[in-house]
């Protein structure tokens, strides 16, 4: 088999296990690369028609040109879309900017407290989440169906092992399970799959006057990163190379260097 | 149910059923009695890298990815060696509370909840603890990762010496972590087994010989080390003894890149090569350790000169050329496997197009500075894909013989 087919095997089996056990289902589009690759895994998974809501929290700082993707692909796909936004917060002025404020309260307010009004309010049971494993540190603990409580906490030591495709998913009351299903794919495989599929992503991506985004969000909070790459196949490269140079340095010669005396003492090599 | 697991690297159970009986190892043999022992069978390839993966993912080499000790980089053509960070597939302690203490191919460590200090081969002491805080500790200690087998080159009783002195630091880490926390799973490795195998395995039932007496000794101390552990253990708490691979005594390695070489398939762009990395791009095949044959694919490696419709047809030809080369009037391999089969899942395609698996007593080696086909240096023992071993401390029907990918099912 092909690497990215059972790539998307294993994230459209995800996808329709949570569909099967879960009643109220939906799913978290940020229009970033990952949870636009999401949306049409799930597109596939349904044969062009998702059958549950596609919610994006709007803190009202995104880029102009994500708003225009996004109403511009709801209406060609046919979503079923609900914007999500904390009008209390954003009428008593909270932002990045707002005296007093961390961009942490600013989260909080305008995205964690506008995502529990909506799983309040629609019963959402599984939200269906564009994270990837290799994204961060914290990340790597994750599993496919991933328990929330009712105060919104995730804890990460009481999770069950998932081997062999077997995903704990019985609810208990009060809580949801966000549900992974890209959780397995490295940011290249995600470009990689973008370009096999030929999907459209936001422009922001793509390197101009030598700089481009790696990741979107809140225009006042992201900054882009130095980069020439203006295509999908040198992004793909340029994340390869740079895994390469961190592993490349003095230390991995040296260690390697060491590790190659320790095998031919062995009688390898 | 917490459950301890105790490895023994590279002990065959043809070896652990004999000193068993004989009485070598009483500690041992009473948990055999209390509970059962099987057979059992390792990955292909017979490396603790690859074993070692398979028993703490469950996966075959195809899913978790780890085939050998080192690869070469797909894209700069050099060699490399694949870290615990590389393999595909989660450890099955995940979400447990665990110590994972010694297992081979576990640098550098990294765990999310609970301790690990990892095995053969950590370059450095400070990458082989997880999580950091408990590095002040293990230097404390005077831990010892690994015995300095190059030792054995110099003096025999050097080598053995050393292997007490790092047996001993392993057990004051087990003393130091064995309470530490409330563990879910105590992983514990003993690695010194493997080692005393590569150089004095001929000596393991042969009383004549000079070092039967040291070897035994040393598998006593072992057990007196297991014994150690047994005596700690909580009565709910389950317990697993195993090995990861078989050993034979060795009669004479089969340096197969030379083969390769004499049957056209390799050359090497210079007079004196010293590692594989030296074959020229022309070369169409190539073997790592241990039997590992690649096809030189263009579609695989920057200096590939195969295409894709002639991988099937050299794969094949080298297949039928080995099987029919004799010495001393058998063929130096006893079996072909075919990458397609005995690897699958999603980067099954990185590993070997061919396994070569050498008859008993003949070992496979991809050491490229040697003159003829055949050869001995100073290693008496050699791994075996049969003849690993696997002890329940309850009775379990267990099945046999059982395969190393199967253990990490007993426990989750």
């Amino acid at each position: 088999m092909e690497y990215l087919d059972y790539l998307e095997n294993k994230s459209i089996y995800v996808i329709r296990e949570s569909y099967a056990r879960f009643k109220n289902m939906a799913l978290l589009w940020s229009m970033g690369k990952d949870s636009t690759t999401l949306l049409h895994l799930c597109m596939k998974a349904f044969m062009g028609k998702i059958p549950f809501p596609v919610i994006h929290i709007d803190t009202g700082f995104k880029f102009p040109e994500m708003y225009e993707f996004r109403d511009r692909t709801a209406r060609r796909l046919g979503l079923d879309l609900i914007v999500a936004e904390n009008r209390l917060a954003k009428y008593r002025g909270m932002g990045p900017n707002k005296a007093g404020a961390s961009k942490l309260e600013c989260c909080n307010a305008l995205k964690t407290e506008s995502l529990q009004q909506i799983v309040a309010k629609l019963k959402i049971q599984s939200l269906l989440v564009g994270i990837r494993r290799d994204e961060h540190g914290i990340r790597a603990k994750e599993r496919y169906f991933s328990a929330r409580d009712e105060s919104f906490k995730w804890n990460y030591t009481d999770q069950t092992a998932e081997p062999w495709d077997y995903y704990r998913s019985l609810e208990r009351d009060g809580t949801h399970f966000r549900v992974h299903p890209i959780l397995h794919m490295t940011e290249a495989d995600i470009w990689r799959y973008i370009s096999r599929e030929k999907l459209e992503v936001i422009d922001l991506y793509f390197a101009k006057g030598g700089k481009r985004y790696r990741s979107i969000g809140c225009a006042p909070c992201c900054e882009p990163v130095e980069s020439s790459a203006s295509t999908i196949y040198e992004i793909i490269l340029e994340i390869e190379s740079s895994k390469t140079a961190e592993r490349a340095g003095r230390a991995q010669d040296k260690e390697d260097a060491y590790t190659m005396q320790k095998l031919r003492s062995l009688g390898y090599m | 149910m917490p459950t301890t697991l105790i490895g023994l690297d590279g002990v065959p159970y043809g070896l652990i059923t004999s000193y068993a009986e004989k009485g070598y190892l009483p500690n041992i043999a009473s948990l055999i009695a209390r509970g059962e022992i099987v057979q059992m069978e390792s990955t292909i390839p017979d490396v603790s890298s690859t074993a070692w993966s398979s028993v703490i993912t469950g996966a075959n080499p195809g899913e978790h990815g780890v085939f050998g000790f080192f690869d070469i980089d797909r894209q700069t053509g050099r060699l490399c060696f694949p870290q615990f960070s590389d393999i595909h597939v989660s450890p099955f302690w995940e979400g447990k509370k665990a110590a994972a203490i010694n297992i081979p191919q576990t640098y550098p460590a990294r765990i999310e909840n609970g301790l690990m200090v990892s095995g053969f081969v950590s370059p450095t002491v400070e990458k082989a603890v997880s999580p950091a805080g408990w590095l002040e500790k293990v230097r404390e200690l005077d831990y010892r990762i690994d015995v300095d087998s190059s030792l054995a080159q110099e003096s025999m009783e050097k080598f053995l010496d050393d292997l007490y002195a790092v047996l001993d630091s392993r057990m004051r880490l087990f003393r130091e972590t064995r309470d530490a926390e409330k563990w879910d799973i105590y992983y514990f490795v003993f690695t010194g087994t493997d080692r005393i195998n590569h150089f004095l395995f001929d000596a393991w039932d042969d009383e004549s010989s000079e070092y039967h007496k040291p070897f035994v000794d040393y598998y006593r101390k072992v057990d007196e080390c297991v014994g150690e552990i047994l005596s700690t253990l909580k009565p709910e708490e389950k317990i697993y003894i195993h090995s990861d691979h078989g050993f034979c005594p060795l009669e004479k390695e089969f340096y197969v890149n030379r083969w390769l070489v004499e049957k056209g398939y390799l050359e090497f762009a210079t007079d004196s090569p010293a590692l594989i990395t030296d074959m020229s791009p022309s070369s169409k095949a190539f073997s790592l350790d241990p039997g590992r044959i690649y096809i030189n694919a263009k579609d695989r490696f920057p200096n590939g000169s195969v295409g894709t419709g002639d991988r099937e047809k050299i794969k094949a030809e080298i297949t039928e050329k080995i099987m029919r080369l004799e010495s001393d009037s058998v063929c130096p391999v006893a079996r072909v496997a075919d990458g397609c089969e005995v690897f699958w899942g999603p980067v099954s395609s990185r590993g070997p197009d061919l396994v070569f698996l050498g008859r008993r007593g003949i070992d496979i080696k991809s050491l490229v500075a040697v003159d003829g086909l055949f050869g001995k240096r100073i290693f008496r023992g050699m791994h075996t894909q049969d003849d690993a071993f696997l002890i329940a401390g309850q009775k379990e029907n267990l099945p046999s013989p059982f395969h190393v990918s199967r253990i990490a099912s007993l426990v989750v």
